[in-house]
């Protein structure tokens, strides 16, 4: 849809559209298959019997990011593998969402040092953060509907993600990168 | 000039009705299979939601090959309906005089070779080895299905699609040996012409990550899932006319719509079968898988030659 974006002023047609692609989207939120430490057993936890996330039809666990629509950030995150998830989420088609879940990787949580990322939002725009060390399944599904009821207000007439990375953000992150390589923290 | 017409409606027909129930299938085995291992499941209609959503996605061509991409991306589907012309669904095959079981063969396995394209055209280390993977089963396991049609034709003495989607396996005086084995074979490989559980090795999950569907991404991604889908129910389709075809002697107002309904109860049925043996079910490793073939293959080629001497 991208040929559509920015085309268009809101107009009668647009809505209708709008409002249906807004439910099957909502309905149908593929999230990545990916965990980075502790907070990923929660999430696997969310898609067993006990709590099934498919009842918010995010059960498709996509293994490949050229299919998913959601990355769940779960957990720390480390300097050495932010630039992977900053890669995998520019590998997202758009429109494409994500949740931080757990203090890690909203904060930093309980590891302020040289070798972990701050909060994810320093490198790819978040939708939602999750807080708790671990959040219970049901925080993420309730983190789950609020991004549902974000998804409502889209429209296909705009960018689907406004929010971009700002320079001086990027710079940050590539000093603390360099900092955590070359074993100097300044 | 009538008749043209009535094949064009036919057809259409059969193509929207496959279209508009192949999600649902999905759905109902989606939605079994989550009570099987005793969840809620997604709701029904959650495929729907699925391929909407993808139509409406951004479309990376990130493979090796953008065109040959998406050249596969819409033969998939294509074949797919295609076939769906030819199938007799609940009324008589629209494209009778126009096509012969050959044909079916022909599209049938030009399935196959689309999953295969895609996979060769992305490109990356997974889609490779599922796209290997796939050649591998379909050369063991495409005859299969064509023997079974060629019985039915030996035993009609007819490439018709007509008599020869009509139970003609069964065709013979007394006990109908070769048709039996057919069907037997048929049961046991059906997982693995839908592409479900036990032998969905060529795009498993967890290991291979959708194997050849993996650079794909939006709404080609969703055409794929569609042909899938539709597959689904083609092949159902195809079985019920093929082995349990009864109730066919019906006459068309009243008793035609009686039949009509059975024949769709009847689909519903294997749907559920083929989705309660995915549920219950790990998957093979290609090895394993392609042994299980070659036996198949063999009782195959065995009823074949029952069937040419009149068994
Ligand atoms: S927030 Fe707590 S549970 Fe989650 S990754 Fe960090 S330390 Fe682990």
């Amino acid at each position: 849809m991208s040929w559509l974006q920015n085309k268009f002023e809101k107009n009668f047609m647009i809505s209708t559209v709008d409002y249906v692609f807004n439910w099957a989207r909502k309905s149908a939120l593929w999230p990545m298959t990916f965990g980075l430490a502790c907070c990923a057993i929660e999430m696997i936890a969310s898609s067993t019997a006990r709590f099934d996330i498919a009842r918010f039809g995010s059960e498709v666990f996509r293994p490949s990011p050229r299919q998913s629509d959601l990355m769940i950030v779960s957990g720390t995150v480390t300097l050495k593998m932010a630039p992977i998830v900053k890669r995998i989420y520019d590998q997202m088609p758009e429109p494409k969402w994500v949740i931080s879940m757990g203090a890690c990787s909203s904060v930093g949580g309980p590891f302020n040092t040289y070798a972990v990322l701050q909060g994810v939002d320093r490198i790819v725009p978040v939708d939602v953060y999750v807080i708790g060390c671990p959040p219970r399944p049901e925080n993420l599904f309730y983190a789950l509907l609020k991004l549902q009821d974000k998804i409502d207000t889209m429209s296909l007439a705009k960018r689907p993600t406004e929010v971009r990375l700002d320079e001086s953000m990027m710079e940050n992150f590539k000093r603390q990168v360099m900092v955590a390589q070359t074993m100097q923290p300044k | 000039m009538s008749s043209v017409i009535w094949r064009i409606v036919g057809g259409v027909l059969n193509v929207g009705i496959v279209l508009l129930v192949a999600p649902l299938g999905q759905g109902v085995l989606r939605k079994v299979t989550a009570r099987v291992q005793s969840r809620q499941g997604p709701p029904l209609w959650q495929p729907y939601f699925d391929l909407l959503k993808l139509l409406g996605k951004e479309d990376i061509e990130s493979g090796e090959t953008p065109r040959m991409q998406r050249f596969a991306a819409y033969l998939s589907l294509a074949t797919v309906l295609a076939v769906a012309c030819l199938v007799p669904m609940g009324f008589a095959s629209p494209m009778n005089g126009a096509a012969d079981i050959i044909l079916l063969i022909y599209l049938l396995t030009l399935c196959g070779i689309c999953t295969l394209l895609a996979g060769l055209a992305a490109g990356s280390t997974y889609s490779l080895v599922g796209a290997s993977r796939e050649m591998m089963s379909m050369i063991a396991l495409e005859p299969v299905f064509a023997i079974a049609l060629i019985v039915g034709a030996l035993h009609t003495g007819s490439f018709r699609l007509d008599t020869v989607l009509n139970g003609s396996v069964y065709g013979t005086a007394g006990v109908p040996w070769s048709g039996l084995i057919m069907l037997a074979v048929m049961i046991l490989s059906f997982q693995a012409f839908v592409q479900r559980v036990p032998f969905d090795i060529s795009e498993a999950e967890t290991e291979l990550m959708e194997g050849p569907l993996m650079e794909y991404s939006g709404p080609k991604l969703a055409l794929f899932k569609y042909a899938q889908m539709a597959k689904l129910v083609i092949y159902s389709a195809l079985f019920v006319r093929m082995f349990v075809p009864w109730g066919a002697g019906f006459t068309f107002p009243l008793a035609g719509l009686v039949f009509w309904a059975m024949f769709w109860a009847k689909v519903a049925v294997v749907v559920l079968v083929v989705t309660l043996v995915a549920a219950t079910h790990a998957r093979y490793r290609i090895d394993q898988a392609i042994r299980f073939f070659a036996g198949m293959f063999a009782a195959a080629l065995g009823a074949l030659v029952l069937a040419s001497y009149g068994y």
